[in-house]
């Protein structure tokens, strides 16, 4: 690409080299990655939460809570992919109990991520601006675990997730315009 | 694979042509690479990009599918 990275004008992650990848090993099964995921988003949900729970402008309470929502919608598409590749039954009350719970899509903790953001978000625009950097690099990582796993189910798992971030993104950048122009 | 392989058949594209090179395509189906150092990596990547730095690539090419077609910044 003529002019490299500055010349883009699309999606930009800022994530570490090695950031998240650290949690996957490379031979990780559908189930497996599809747990991991959902712990991901679960934790993300959470931390949407948390800034609905800070926030006190009330449009950018809605626009956290309209994430919280997204995430809650993402948790249970990936509920449904979870069922058609596990063996065995389990509620999914059970299958929470047991996912990784404690990281950000983006490999980063609750705590690490507020962390950069020290001036609080006050602002819709502000809160929308975070989100797509958190969506973007939720993608990154996808497309960057599906690169690094062996087996060729979990990697299309990755990529269906990482089209589901795309598709999130795209939404988000809708709501991001909208935004700009009104204001 | 031989580092020249890489390169056998380079075309040049800008900003706007990488972008409809990319969403003409499913995820997989190529390797989209960044050839920069890693600092300058997690400044901004393009999201999926794989980091090979230039430096390293003769040396880390099996790291490269040969059967996909590679996009390279």
């Amino acid at each position: 690409m003529k002019g490299g990275i500055d010349a883009w004008n699309g999606l930009v992650s800022r994530a570490e080299v090695d950031q998240g990848i650290y949690l996957i090993e490379g031979g990780e099964s559908p189930e497996e990655v599809i747990a991991l995921a959902y712990g991901l988003e679960a934790a993300t949900h959470r931390f949407y939460q948390d800034l609905v729970g800070r926030a006190e402008d009330p449009n950018t309470r809605n626009a956290f809570e309209r994430l919280a929502r997204d995430e809650i919608h993402h948790k249970d598409h990936l509920w449904e992919a979870y069922k058609t590749v596990a063996e065995g039954h389990r509620t999914r009350e059970a299958f929470e109990t047991e996912t990784v719970a404690k990281t950000l899509e983006d490999g980063k903790t609750a705590d690490q991520v507020l962390a950069q953001y020290p001036d609080w978000i006050e602002r819709p625009q502000e809160a929308l601006e975070l989100a797509m950097s958190l969506e973007t690099d939720s993608l990154d990582l996808y497309l960057r675990m599906a690169q690094k796993t062996r087996n060729k189910k979990t990697s299309a798992v990755f990529y269906d997730l990482a089209n589901e971030e795309k598709t999130h993104l795209k939404s988000l950048g809708e709501v991001f315009r909208r935004k700009v122009a009104s204001e | 694979m031989r580092f020249s392989d890489l390169f056998s058949q380079i075309k040049t594209m800008d900003a706007d042509e990488s972008r409809k090179w990319l969403d003409e395509r499913s995820e997989g189906s190529y390797t989209l690479l960044d050839v920069r150092e890693p600092e300058e990596y997690e400044e901004g990547h393009i999201p999926g990009a794989v980091l090979i730095p230039l430096s390293e690539l003769p040396d880390r090419l099996s790291e490269v599918d040969p059967q996909k077609p590679v996009l390279a910044y």
